[in-house]
Order: structure tokens, then C-alpha cells, then sequence
């Protein structure tokens, strides 16, 4: 062999000692299989899935709005216009809907997450590793509360609850088939991975998209209110509260700003927003006229939360700063939910004493005595109490995405159950209390695909 | 004194010579060029006496004296036996070229070159003169029509994409592998000067293509460039060419309606208060100026009369007139290149450059580009030849004009027809956009920068550079060992840089819009402009580059009657791509200043209250592909009658994610060809004396870079934190493979008496095997990437069935040469197995979902059932059942409601190529022809028309009132409100589908050509004068509505061109 022969040879020799390194080469900087506690997350941190585009097919069919005849009619999106008038079917075929999809795209990536973490050898860094396990499993436990609220049959405590809840993935293999649990075990599915979580936490964060122990106990406190566990949401909402009391004096916001509130302003323990619907936007929709009456014109929120587009009353006091609703958690609704659970316990004079610590930073005060307006609220009996409170339980929570579970929990009582209408040229539509339609059926594809129930409707 | 010493010398050392030999001096040229020839061999008869002729073709020879005839050979000529008066010493020889010797096609697989005899496998070989045929800018579009079995689907934008033999992947990368100079071309293929290109081999079977392995599943082309030639004179060739192209013809796209019908459109929807909401809707979105109108004369601002005469004279408005007028041109496109090579004994030089300069139809667009190429081939020894190739090219387009779909009111609107650009001093007028007229009045009474869009303002303003380099050193060197062994390693580096400038002024629209947008009143009361009041400036730039290194043993042995060529080499590849792209706000063009903002700040947008940030653009860039291959190659033949081949080749690259093991894919071919016509017992010898008999088997792969094993996510800036964030991009998937298409082929070369008839046809099938494709999941599974839910993986076959048949006739009548080449191509595919079963919807997109049985690309529909008579909506039939519940047609129909129409590729197509030479002159045209195939055609949308202010011609012929259905399937115009649903169903009524078959006179070429051999005062050896029409038009289509098939998807069809150009030669 020559020379040439040698070059030959030394060549193959060296290509195939260094082919392996050569080969395993990145071919995409930018991307990355999730392995590390920074990977994951950096998955939890894409709020467009976890904390955004919150579904809003409830809060459609709520009481809170109405629409125009001519403004509703023009609606493109059959599913909205459905969902409006609660009818029996509400996608006619449209499948560019997102509140399903979304909702279990989060729980993915949850699931690769916590199967992720599973997998790490070294978890040193165990503070980081609980905070992102913790929030692994709030948003699985967030994602399921928001599918539950729509598109399962409200929880009531004093049955079994054997009805058709939602698909429970736990897992992240995409072949694995969906089918639906119950849903006492979707409940416990919640309250599990929330009990969780609210051990893993951490007490504080500056990033508000990134839930901390007390979002978790937040959500915790409404959804035992939900399931009617007054006792636990009480607890819950002591609990979240001793991490997250502070309330805004509404008398420092100026109203004539487009948007008084600020977005991650001092309430807000948790960020959170919905989807957009064209039923819900600000230049669509009329306030319920007898709600927006029933703001005293000395609370401040008569002016804060509400403009007139010359016509109209429009809303524009989302959390969020923007024409886009807030439906995160703050410590406003905490105060609530206490003082709610309180009557419901018999604790009517407590109950009462929690209310008016909210309601006086919302009532204007005198500028010159710098005394409020407010006066605080008398109950004669529980019942009373119970309606002082969820008064201004929607009053306070008005376009925050809870109406809707509040009205389906409230129907269980006769006492606050109550019928809900919408008029369209000349038409009158009831949504009855307990009726069928306050559980959405699931989109077409997904029965197609997965071959899971529907959900019956009137 | 030195004459008389010169003669002494001379007298002494010829004296012997001198009286028994004499010298004959004599030149040699060639008889085509009337150029001389230098390394020709002059010997006597015996070989006795040898003498070669020199860089001006003048030789001579010492011959005894009693001899008159010498031998005159060379290379490539034909030799000649010359006798001469014995007067006359001094000769001119002319030398005929061996034509015979031309012919003789090598082709080039990239990794070698053999002669077509010896192929086994399906290659179709494109030579220069045929790829002159055609004038253009570009390369690849010359492939068109010049060989079966090679379509061109001009349906979408962004220009054609080339198909080998049809369809044989699902969704990967189904472009055709292309090669330039033996390596993979990675940069841009526009940026390659066609006067540089020698000649093309299309490598169409596997048998032709496996050599080229994970790459070659859809077919190769090698491209090889010119390179100068050993003991060849200089040659210096020039060419230059003009292309003026019409303006197209907007007239052509049915997504219109005239002003009139708009206006009645307009006028009904308000009755219905249709824009009542639009009216107070904090938005304020725009209100078309009839609107506008109907509101004053509601309000009581102006009277009825006052409207009715305004809107009179809005329905005599057409917008298409101003923009022929100002946005369209006719192209005309300028070519030149100049070329010089020549060779001597051991080193040859190949020089070019070319100058493109193209102004497009789109006014202010156009490109520039200079290409400069040097090839140079040297043996410092016998056995050893050293060649090296650069190559820079430089490429500018400007793209300041987006065209008439680009101007438009905004959020998803098209434009009403009777807007107005210009006054008629020609002056830019404002047209709406985004927002209402009246709250654009009032923004700029607030101090807002003016909100008016102006389209014509925006295409004098534009700034839109995108600009490519490339730059390409091939050097490549040849050890020969002894006369069949020989060692080849080969290097090329080529980068290429992409630099794309888009300066917008503060007079643009998206500059004042955005600044407007971001401006808030603060605390005091003042306007504060977070975004400065500047221009801005996004420029980005990529570099690729690529090194390519190859090494390769071939062995080439002739003896007794057999031939034997192998080779086997290595190869390693890399290519790297990184960029990076920036904004920089309050940017001065003069100054080089820009002004910081803050990127972190939340704000609220005007007017919609939106919360956002100030967008941030920074993109950056960096992907690694690597290769490495291992590959063998051998034919052996023997008697030249009986050939077989067989090639192998393992392919492994750092594809993300994928096991090593599973890295690499082993492929294979093989093949066998008989000349049959060489046999003893041929019986057809008298009238076919050429008939060769080859087939192949093999497998070739397919590479889709998108798919990886592992799950995989991408980082991204969160826009609401600021925070890095991760999107899952692909979901696990272990068992992910590499595509392979086997095929089989069997095809017949033939060639009559006298090359009368001559051509080829070729039986092939294709079988795609672990195909990927996307399957939508169930949602719930929550895989999702940019609201696809669709999981890919190989989960597909199919199998495709052709024939591609090639026919030359060479006939001469009197003294006119007719030639004819006559092209057919058959490909049918069908997936044979795909394992989901899609949403219906997914029937009816552009590219339909895959269905088991029937083409991969196919066009399905609703069975229409006419128009209902009582209100003209439309009607299918689901489950048997006519129905008009559009609600209950898209949720409930199954693939047994959809009616299956064709294939939206053409099953059969074909080119019917003539050209006639009369002497000197020629002239051919060409007829392409596509049969076999439906598409959709757009029609009225009124869910579009209502909301999104886009027409449709169909308009005028809908439904108006009962007894119209028997006429018409056009749908009647619904109430406001109507569900959408009822334009989605009509769109996949099968009364839309039409059949594509058409015929079309493509093009139509004249050339006359002067050669100094027959004309002595020209001043160059050959001088060659063409014009060529382009894209004349279709002569026959099956459809009855104008529609040109090949652009189904685009707003008009490719302008008619007309070419003229010179070429000479000195």
C-alpha cells in the first residue's frame, strides 16, 4: 500500500473514532428534551397555557349580562351564540373551540413535568425542586376545577356523586385513552393534588403568574365551597388569608383612568385571565341593569368597575388592567368566601364583622373627615346574612369567571336557587335551576376520538 | 551578418534531410468553428513520423519524400487521410467534428459519470442546448416540459415546487434532491447563474437515485457546470438577453365584486342594523365610506338625495384600475453573461460572470445579481489531476410592494371596491384601515400622530432589502494509481449570508400606528409616546455554512469483453446555520441614532384597552446538521450487451434525538440492462436497430428533520413575564423511523433506422414504506403545538403505479429538419394504509387529510342537492337524506356522506415539443397538456363578504328568487346572522369541483444563427440572434370558468413574457 493507501485508511480511522461525539451534536440550539429543574420550569412559566385563555363557555350562559338582539345575532361563532341562550346544541360542528383543548394541553405538560421530576437523580436543590412540584400539581388541580366547573354536573355534597365527571390523565402517554371519572373521584382527583401542592409551595414569590401556598389554599376554599365543605373552606381561607389579607383602599384608584386597576395590583395573589369570547367583550355586552343598581352610589366600585360607551353601562374593572377579565385569585374574594362559609356555620356576627373589613375599602370616604360612608351590615337571621353576603359575593366577583359555579351550587338550595332568562327578539329563554344545561356538552371531536359520554341537555 | 549564420546552420543540419524528406507546414482548423485546433496528431501512415500542431493549429512535419499522405487525428474529431500535390507544401486542414462521439451522453450521478449504454437505471439527461431553450433568470424552471415524468405544481405561492415521478411521502420534505458539482447544494438555487450550467441528469429510479441514500427518495437532479476543456483554444462566449412581461391581469381573479353589488351588499346589511354595534364598539373598527354614509342620511346629517348621488359615484368605482395604475408594471428582466475557457496540454480554465437585473411586476420590486464562477483542472503530473471551482454569487431583492392583496382595511378585511388611491393629480388618498374615519379625525385632533393609511404613501416609503451571498469552493484531487485504479478526495466550503434590512420611516403606517397605539395621557395631562417618534429599523442575517468532505476509491478495468467500474468512498457533511434578527425603535436613517424603550412596562393599547408590551424582536438562530455516508457503487458488463449494478449506502446524522442506533438506514439497489439489439438473434435489426431492455429494484429514503424520538420543547421570552419559557414541541415517540420508498422499474431504450424514432418509456412503482404522517389525536391527550392536536409519526403507506414515455422524431423534409419530442407521463398513487381516520373537516383543506384507497392528494366533497326553491340556501345529501341543517352536516357527516371526486394532482400529462430548422434558422413551440385531475374553486363566502368585506363574482349569479335553483347553484344572499356554517358547507359542495384537464400553448421560440464559416466578414466565429414568448396561454381547459388549473390558488397566473437575446462566440 502507498502512500494514497495510508491517507485512506488513517481517514476512515479517525471519522469512525469520532463519530459518535460528531453525531450527537445538537441539531437545534433552541431545542431541548426537558431534563432539568430549569426545563420544567420554564414549562410551567408559558402562561399562555397555564395562566391565560381561562374557558369562558360558563360565564357566557351567566346572569351578570345581556346582549342586544342585533349584536348577538351577528356573533360568527356558533358556540357562543349557543351558549348564550343555553341551547341544546352548542357547536353545530364548529371545532375551533379551545376550552377543552387548552385546558388538557396544561395537564400535559404537567404530567411531563411530574414524570419529569421523577426521573431526576440529583434533587439537591430541594426548594426549587418542591416549588416546581408544587406548581406542577396546582395547575393539574386548576386545569381540572376550571373542565369540572363547565363540563361536569355540579358536586352536591349530600349525594354520591357518581355521575359522569371529567378524563382524570395523570399520565403524559398520548395513546393512553381517555375515560371519564366520576365526579366525587374528580374532586378528590382536585383536592388531592391541591393538599399537595400547598405543602410544596413556597410561602411568597415576586412572579405572580407562579402560584404559591396560598393560591393553592385559595383555589382549596373554592372548591370546598363548591362541594359545600364549609367547614374545610373556612380553613382554607383562614389559611390562604394569613399569607394574603391586603385589601385596596378603592378611594386611592382614580376612575378616570380607561382602566383603574392594575395589573398583579395588591389583592391579587394569583394571575389569571379568560379566554376572549365576542359574547363577553366590553363593546358588546350590557350590565345587568339591576345589578349595576344595586351599587350604592357611594361605592366607589359603581364607578371603578363600570363606563358608559354613551349608551350603555360596560364593565372595565378587570384585575387585569385590561379589556381582558381577571380570573386569578385575590384576597377580595377570600374575604368572601370566610365570611360566607361564617354564616353558613352560624357564625353570623363574624361573618358579618369579615364582610365589612372588605366592603369599608370599597365605600367612598368623606375627603375632608377622611370617615367612610360605609356602614356596616346588620343580619337578622342566618338566611339574611347568607343574602347580605352572596349580594355582594356577586356584586364584588362580578366578571371574575365564578358566577357561573355560583349559581350552579346555589341552585341546590331552594332558598337561593332561582331561574335565569334572556330575551332576543321577542323570544324568551329560562335556564331553570338544576336543569341539564348547566353542564356544557363536550365538542364534537373529542366524542368522536375518544369515544367518551356525552353530557345530556334539555 | 546573422541571416548568413541562420542559413549556414540550417543548410548543415537539413543536408541529410534535405535530400530525402520534405517539410510540410499545414494548419489545422476545425471545420464547425473555423478555429484552430492545437494537440493535433499529423503522423504518416506507418506512425512513423509523429508531429502535433500548437496553440494556433500550425504543425510540421518531415515526411520522406516519396510520401504524399499524412494522417490527421485528434480527439473528438473525425480523422482524416490527406494526399497532397506535391507543389504545394503548406496546407489547411479542416477537421469535421465526430458527431458520433458527441452523442455519446455521460451522465453524472454526482458520484461519478458512466455512459447511458451501460445505465441500468432510469436517468434522463438535459443537455445545454436544451436548457437554452428557455430564457430566465433561474435554473430550475427550464426543467419544465423537458422530461417525463417531472411536474411542476404552480398552485401555491412562493413558486413552483418540483415533483419526480409523483408523490412519495406523506408530509415530509418532498422536493427532489438537488446536487451542483458532485455535493448537495445548501444555499439558495436562485442564486445560480443558468449560463453556467453545462448540462442536468434527472436521477429518477432507485437504481439511479440509491447512491445518493436518505436524500434521494424523491428524485435527484445533478446539475454539473461548465468547465474548460484540455488543448482547446480560447473561447470567448457573450450573451445577453431582454424579457419584457406583461402587466397581469387582475380581472382574471373571481374574488371580487364590483362596486354596484358591494354597495347593495352594504346597503341590505344595514337595514338588518347589521353595523349597529360597530357603531359604538370601543374598537372602532372601520365603517366603509357607504356606511358611513347611510349613518349620516339615518342621522338626518346629510339627505337622501346627497347619499344616493354620493353613492352613485362609489358605484362607479373600481380599485383594480388604480392599481394597474400604480401598483402594477410590466417586468423586464435583463441578463448578461460572458464566458471565456480553454485548455492547454495539462491545465484548462473555465471563467464567467453574468449580471441579472430584473424589475418585477409588482412596482419597486425587482432583483439584482452578479455571479462570478472560475473552474480551473491542472495535472502537475500524469497521474495526478488537482481541480478547483469558486464560485460567488450576489443576490438583492427589493420587496417594497406586497401587491394588491397586501393593501387592505385591516384585521382580516379585504378592501371595498371602490377605494380610491389617488386623487386624480395622482396624489395618495387616504383608504380605512383598522380604524373608523371618525375616530381618526378625532385622534389626531388629540395630538395622535395621523392614523390614515395611505397605500400609496406606504409603497413610496417602504425600505425592504433582502440580500444573499454565496460563496462555493469545490477543490477536488485525483490520484491515479495505474490506468484503473484511481483515489478522489473532494472538499467544498460554501456559506452563504442573509441579510434581510426593513427600514420603516415615521411616515409609514405600522410605524405611526404603532407609536399610536403604545400613547398614553399621563397624570398632567400630557401625551406620552412610550414608542419614540422615530422610524424603526428590523434587520436580521443568517449565515449558513457548509463544509463537505469526500473521499472515494474507483476502479474502472476493460479487458476482453468485460467492464467492470467500482467505487466506494466516504463522505462527511456539516451545515451549520445561525442568525440573529433585531428592532431598533426611533431609528434616523441619516444619523444612525435610535432611542432605548422599555421593554418591560406594561401598557394599555389604544383603543381596544388591550394590556402589551412593546414588542421586543430579537431572534436568534442556531441549527447543526450532520452527516456521515458510507456508499458503494458497481457495475460490470459484459460484451457491452449484459449489465448489472448494484449500489449500497448507509446514512447516519445527528437528527435530534434519535437513538444512535437508529441513526443510521442502510439502502440498497440493484439492476440489470440487456442491448438486445446486440444479439445474434435480434430479428428486428433492419428497422430497429437499437433496443435495450433494463430494470431495477431498490430502496431510497426520505428525511424529515421536524421529528424526533424524545419529547422536545422550545425556549421562548414569555411576553407576560419576561421569564424564559417552554413550549413541548413534539411528543415522545420511540419508535420513530426513517421513511423508505422502494421502487421498482423496467423500461426499454429504442432507436430506429437513421434515429427516425427514437426514445424510451419506463413502467415504475413506487412503494412508500413507514411513511410520516399526522394523525389528529383526541384532544384530551392535551399534545398540542399552535392549536394542532395532530400527532406525526410513520404511520402511513402508499403505493404509486407510472409510466413516463419519451419519443424524438428526427425527420428532414426538403431541406427543413423537423424534430419532435413527444412526453407522457402516467402517475397514480393511492395510501394504502394510514392508520386514523380524520376529522371530516380535514377532507376539504388545500391538502386534504390522507384517506386510505385514494390519492395522497384528492378532492373530496358534499353531494350538492341543488339549491333549496323556496329560499335558494343550499342543500347536500348526508346519510341519503337532503339536508340543509349545516350544524348537523359538519358534526355528523362520516366519510360515507363525502363524495370522492379525483385526484388534485394530474394522473396523466404530458408535452408535445416541436422545432423545424431551415438552415439556419429555427423555430419551435411547445404544448404542455395535464389531464386526470379536480380542484375547488372559490365562490361566494357571505360570512367573508359581511364581516370581512371579501367578494366573489359568483355574486351576481346567485339565487334571487324561486325557479332560480334550475339555473344556478349559487347560493342566495342570507339574512344577517345566518350561522357561517351554511358558506362552509356550500364550499364543499361537489357543484365546486371542477376538473382540471387542460392544454396549453406554452411557449414559442425563433432563433437564427451566422457562422463566420459561412459568412467570412463576421466578426465572430458564430453569432446566434433568439426570441422567446413565454406562458402564451391555455388553448382548451375543461372548466367553463376561465380558471387556469395550474394557479388555482394564486390571484392571477404567470404574465405572458417576451424574450430577445444575442449570443456570439469568438
Amino acid at each position: 500500500m502507498n502512500l494514497k493507501g495510508y491517507i485512506v485508511l488513517i481517514l476512515i480511522v479517525l471519522v469512525s473514532a469520532c463519530k459518535k461525539d460528531f453525531l450527537e451534536a445538537k441539531s437545534d440550539k433552541k431545542l431541548v428534551i426537558p431534563t432539568t429543574l430549569q426545563d420544567f420550569q420554564a414549562l410551567l412559566d408559558n402562561t399562555d397555557l397555564m395562566n391565560t385563555n381561562m374557558p369562558n363557555l360558563g360565564e357566557i350562559g351567566t346572569d351578570d349580562y345581556y346582549l342586544k338582539y342585533e349584536t348577538w345575532n351577528i356573533i360568527s361563532e356558533p358556540y357562543e351564540k349557543n351558549a348564550y341562550v343555553w341551547a341544546k346544541d352548542v357547536y353545530q360542528g364548529s371545532i375551533s373551540f379551545i376550552d377543552w383543548t387548552n385546558r388538557y394541553q396544561a395537564v400535559f405538560y404537567t404530567n411531563n413535568v411530574l414524570e419529569g421530576l421523577e426521573k431526576l437523580d440529583n434533587q439537591d436543590d430541594s426548594q426549587t425542586y418542591n416549588a416546581i412540584k408544587g406548581g406542577a400539581l396546582f395547575f393539574r388541580a386548576y386545569a381540572f376545577y376550571r373542565l369540572a366547573q363547565i363540563f361536569c354536573g355540579p358536586y352536591i355534597s349530600s349525594t354520591q356523586n357518581s355521575g359522569y365527571g371529567i378524563p382524570l390523565r395523570l399520565k403524559s402517554d398520548i395513546n393512553a385513552p381517555s375515560v371519564r371519572a366520576s365526579i366525587q373521584e374528580t374532586y378528590s382527583q382536585i383536592l388531592s393534588d391541591l393538599n399537595q401542592a400547598v405543602v410544596l409551595l413556597p410561602k411568597s414569590t415576586s412572579i405572580k403568574t407562579r402560584p404559591v401556598k396560598s393560591t393553592a389554599n385559595a383555589l382549596l376554599s373554592r372548591v370546598y365551597l363548591i362541594m359545600q365543605d364549609y367547614h374545610n373552606a373556612l380553613r382554607t381561607a383562614n389559611t390562604a388569608l394569613e399569607d394574603s389579607n391586603s385589601l385596596m383602599d378603592y378611594n386611592s384608584l382614580s376612575s378616570s383612568l380607561s382602566f383603574p386597576f392594575q395589573r398583579y395590583n395588591g389583592e391579587v395573589i394569583f394571575q389569571s385571565t379568560t379566554s376572549y369570547a365576542r359574547a363577553l367583550a366590553p363593546s358588546r355586552l350590557i350590565v345587568d341593569s339591576t345589578l349595576y343598581r344595586s351599587y350604592a352610589d357611594l361605592d366607589l366600585r359603581k364607578t371603578l368597575f363600570f363606563t358608559s360607551n354613551g349608551v350603555n353601562k360596560i364593565f372595565r374593572g378587570s384585575y387585569d388592567g385590561s379589556s381582558i377579565y381577571f380570573c386569578g385569585f385575590a384576597s377580595d374574594e377570600l374575604y368572601l368566601n370566610k365570611a360566607e362559609c361564617l354564616a353558613r356555620l352560624g357564625q353570623i356576627e363574624e361573618s358579618m364583622n369579615v364582610l365589612d373589613e372588605l366592603l369599608v375599602t370599597r365605600w367612598m370616604t368623606d375627603p375632608i373627615t377622611k370617615k367612610s360612608y360605609y356602614i356596616n351590615q346588620k343580619a337578622n337571621d342566618q338566611q339574611d346574612a347568607l343574602n347580605i353576603i352572596l349580594s355582594e359575593r356577586r356584586k364584588e366577583l362580578i366578571f371574575r369567571n365564578v358566577r357561573w359555579s355560583d349559581l350552579r351550587r346555589l341552585n341546590i338550595n331552594a332558598q337561593t336557587s332561582r331561574s335565569i332568562y334572556r330575551k332576543l327578539n321577542g323570544k324568551t329563554y329560562e335556564l331553570k335551576p338544576n336543569s341539564k344545561n348547566y353542564t356544557l356538552p363536550i365538542q364534537d371531536n373529542v366524542i368522536q376520538f375518544s369515544g367518551i359520554q356525552q353530557n345530556p341537555r334539555d | 551578418m546573422n541571416k548568413f549564420i541562420v542559413f549556414f546552420c540550417i543548410l548543415c543540419f537539413s543536408t541529410p534531410v534535405f535530400s530525402q524528406r520534405k517539410t510540410i507546414l499545414g494548419k489545422v482548423l476545425s471545420k464547425d468553428t473555423q478555429r484552430p485546433i492545437s494537440g493535433v496528431t499529423v503522423q504518416t501512415l506507418n506512425h512513423k513520423i509523429i508531429a502535433t500542431t500548437d496553440s494556433s493549429g500550425i504543425f510540421g512535419i518531415n515526411i520522406p519524400f516519396n510520401q504524399n499522405q499524412i494522417i490527421v487525428s485528434h480527439i473528438g474529431y473525425l480523422s482524416r487521410k490527406l494526399e497532397f500535390p506535391k507543389s504545394n507544401d503548406k496546407v489547411l486542414i479542416l477537421l469535421e467534428p465526430d458527431i458520433s462521439l458527441l452523442k455519446e451522453v455521460l451522465i453524472s450521478t454526482g458520484y461519478t459519470t458512466l455512459p447511458k449504454e451501460r445505465a441500468t437505471g432510469s436517468f434522463a439527461f438535459l443537455n445545454n442546448s436544451l436548457l437554452n431553450r428557455r430564457v430566465g433568470t433561474d435554473i430550475l424552471s427550464r426543467l419544465e416540459d423537458v422530461t417525463s415524468g417531472l411536474l411542476f405544481d404552480k398552485r401555491f405561492a412562493g413558486g413552483p415546487t418540483i415533483s419526480i415521478r409523483g408523490q412519495s411521502t406523506i408530509q415530509s420534505n418532498a422536493a427532489p434532491l438537488i446536487v451542483v458539482d458532485n455535493f448537495p447544494y445548501e444555499g439558495d438555487i436562485s442564486m445560480i447563474n443558468p449560463n453556467d450550467i453545462e448540462n442536468i441528469t434527472i436521477l429518477k429510479d432507485a437504481s439511479a437515485s440509491s447512491i445518493w441514500g436518505a436524500r434521494a427518495g424523491n428524485g435527484v437532479i445533478v446539475i454539473t457546470t461548465k468547465k474548460g476543456k484540455f488543448d482547446q483554444p480560447v473561447t470567448i462566449e457573450f450573451n445577453s438577453n431582454v424579457t419584457i412581461g406583461s402587466i397581469p391581469n387582475l380581472n382574471y381573479n373571481k374574488q371580487f365584486l364590483k362596486s354596484s353589488d358591494f354597495i347593495d351588499v352594504e346597503k341590505a346589511l344595514f337595514k338588518q342594523n347589521y353595523y349597529a354595534n360597530q357603531e359604538t364598539d370601543p374598537a372602532h373598527p372601520p365603517l366603509s365610506p357607504v356606511i358611513q354614509l347611510l349613518i349620516a342620511e339615518r342621522d338626518k346629517q346629510i339627505t337622501s338625495s346627497q347619499a344616493e348621488a354620493q353613492m352613485n359615484l362609489y358605484k362607479q368605482g373600481d380599485v383594480r384600475k388604480d392599481f394597474y395604475k400604480y401598483i402594477y408594471q410590466k417586468s423586464l428582466n435583463q441578463q448578461y453573461a460572458l464566458s471565456i475557457r480553454g485548455g492547454a496540454a495539462r491545465i484548462n480554465y473555465f471563467l464567467s460572470g453574468g449580471l441579472d437585473n430584473n424589475k418585477d411586476n409588482l412596482v419597486r420590486n425587482g432583483l439584482n445579481r452578479t455571479t462570478f464562477n472560475s473552474q480551473t483542472t491542472y495535472f502537475p503530473t500524469k497521474s495526478l489531476e488537482i481541480s478547483a471551482n469558486i464560485v460567488y454569487s450576489q443576490n438583492t431583492q427589493a420587496e417594497n410592494n406586497g401587491g394588491a392583496d397586501q393593501i387592505n382595511s385591516g384585521g382580516g378585511r379585504g378592501l371595498y371596491p371602490y377605494a380610491k388611491l389617488a386623487d386624480q393629480n395622482g396624489n395618495p388618498l387616504p383608504v380605512l384601515k383598522d380604524y373608523s374615519a371618525s375616530f381618526i379625525n378625532q385622534s389626531n385632533s388629540n395630538g395622535m400622530l395621523d392614523w390614515s393609511y395611505r397605500p400609496l404613501q406606504e409603497l413610496k416609503n417602504a425600505d425592504y432589502t433582502n440580500k444573499l451571498e454565496n460563496i462555493r469552493i469545490h477543490t477536488a484531487a485525483k490520484y491515479s494509481f495505474n490506468d484503473f485504479l484511481n483515489f478522489e478526495t473532494r472538499y467544498q466550503f460554501e456559506t452563504q449570508n442573509n441579510t434581510v434590512n426593513n427600514f420603516q420611516n415615521l411616515q409609514t403606517y405600522y410605524v405611526r400606528d404603532l407609536i399610536n397605539q403604545y400613547t398614553f395621557t399621563d397624570d398632567l395631562g400630557n401625551l406620552q409616546f412610550p414608542i419614540p417618534k422615530g422610524g424603526i429599523l428590523d434587520y436580521s442575517g443568517s449565515k449558513l455554512i457548509a463544509n463537505s468532505v469526500r473521499t472515494q476509491l474507483n476502479f474502472n478495468k476493460n479487458w476482453k469483453e468485460n467492464t467492470v467500474s467500482l467505487l466506494a468512498g466516504f463522505e462527511v457533511r456539516q451545515a451549520r446555520l445561525r442568525g440573529a434578527g433585531n428592532r431598533i425603535y426611533g431609528y434616523d436613517n441619516d444619523l444612525l441614532t435610535s432611542v432605548p424603550v422599555n421593554y418591560i412596562a406594561d401598557y394599555n393599547l389604544n383603543p381596544t384597552g388591550l394590556s402589551a408590551k412593546i414588542p421586543f424582536n430579537v431572534s436568534l438562530a442556531d441549527q447543526l446538521e450532520r452527516n456521515v455516508s458510507y456508499y458503494f457503487n458497481g457495475a460490470y458488463s459484459y460484451k457491452q450487451k449484459y449489465t448489472i449494478s448494484a449500489s449500497a449506502r448507509k446514512d447516519e446524522s445527528n437528527l435530534f434525538g434519535v437513538n444512535s442506533n437508529q441513526k443510521g438506514v442502510p439502502l440498497w439497489s440493484a439492476g440489470l440492462s440487456w442491448l438486445a439489439s446486440a444479439e445474434g438473434f435480434y430479428p428486428f435489426s433492419t428497422w430497429l436497430p437499437y433496443f435495450k431492455i433494463r430494470t431495477t429494484f431498490g430502496y431510497s429514503g426520505n428525511v424529515n428533520k421536524s421529528l424526533t424520538a424524545y419529547a422536545t420543547a422550545s425556549y421562548a421570552v414569555n411576553s407576560l413575564t419576561g421569564l424564559p419559557q417552554a413550549q413541548i414541541e413534539t411528543p415522545p415517540n420511540p419508535d420513530l423511523r426513517w421513511e423508505r420508498i422502494r421502487m421498482y422499474n423496467l423500461g426499454v431504450d429504442f432507436e430506429s433506422k437513421n434515429r427516425l424514432i427514437s426514445g424510451s418509456i419506463d413502467f415504475y412503482q413506487k412503494k412508500g414504506l413507514d411513511l410520516i404522517g399526522s394523525s389528529p389525536l383526541d384532544p384530551t391527550a392535551g399534545y398540542n403545538v399552535g392549536g394542532n392536536t395532530n400527532f406525526t409519526g410513520n404511520n402511513a403507506e402508499m403505493i404509486a403505479n407510472g409510466i413516463d414515455l419519451q419519443l424524438s422524431l428526427n425527420k428532414k423534409i426538403a431541406s427543413i429538419n423537423w424534430n419532435a419530442q413527444v412526453l407522457l407521463s402516467y402517475n397514480k398513487d393511492r395510501v394504502t394504509m394510514f392508520k386514523y381516520d380524520s376529522p371530516i373537516s380535514y377532507y376539504f383543506s388545500s391538502v386534504a387529510s390522507p384517506m386510505v384507497g385514494k390519492p395522497r392528494y384528492s378532492i373530496f366533497s358534499f353531494k350538492d342537492a341543488g339549491l333549496d326553491p323556496e329560499s335558494g340556501d343550499p342543500r347536500m345529501f348526508l346519510k341519503g337524506q337532503i339536508s340543509k341543517d349545516y350544524g348537523q352536516i359538519t358534526s355528523t357527516a362520516t366519510i360515507s356522506d363525502l363524495v370522492y371526486n379525483g385526484p388534485a394532482q394530474p394522473t396523466y400529462f404530458g408535452s408535445f415539443r416541436n422545432s423545424f430548422t431551415f438552415h439556419d434558422f429555427t423555430v419551435g413551440f411547445n404544448i404542455s397538456c395535464k389531464f386526470g385531475y379536480y380542484f375547488r374553486r372559490p365562490s361566494i363566502n357571505y360570512a367573508a363578504l359581511f364581516e370581512k368585506w371579501i367578494g366573489n363574482e359568483d355574486f351576481a349569479d346567485r339565487w334571487r328568487k324561486p325557479g332560480d335553483e334550475n339555473f344556478t347553484t349559487i347560493p342566495s344572499m342570507p339574512l344577517a346572522g345566518t350561522t357561517y356554517l351554511r358558506d362552509v358547507v356550500y364550499s364543499q359542495s361537489s357543484s365546486l369541483v371542477e376538473k382540471g384537464d387542460h392544454i396549453r400553448l406554452q411557449d414559442i421560440n425563433v432563433s437564427y444563427e451566422l457562422k463566420r464559416s459561412k459568412l467570412t466578414w463576421l466578426p465572430v466565429d458564430r453569432l446566434s440572434i433568439y426570441g422567446y414568448v413565454n406562458n402564451i396561454g391555455i388553448i382548451w381547459r375543461a372548466n367553463q370558468h376561465g380558471i387556469d388549473p395550474d394557479y388555482i390558488y394564486l390571484s392571477y397566473p404567470s404574465t405572458k413574457t417576451y424574450a430577445i437575446g444575442i449570443k456570439a462566440q469568438f
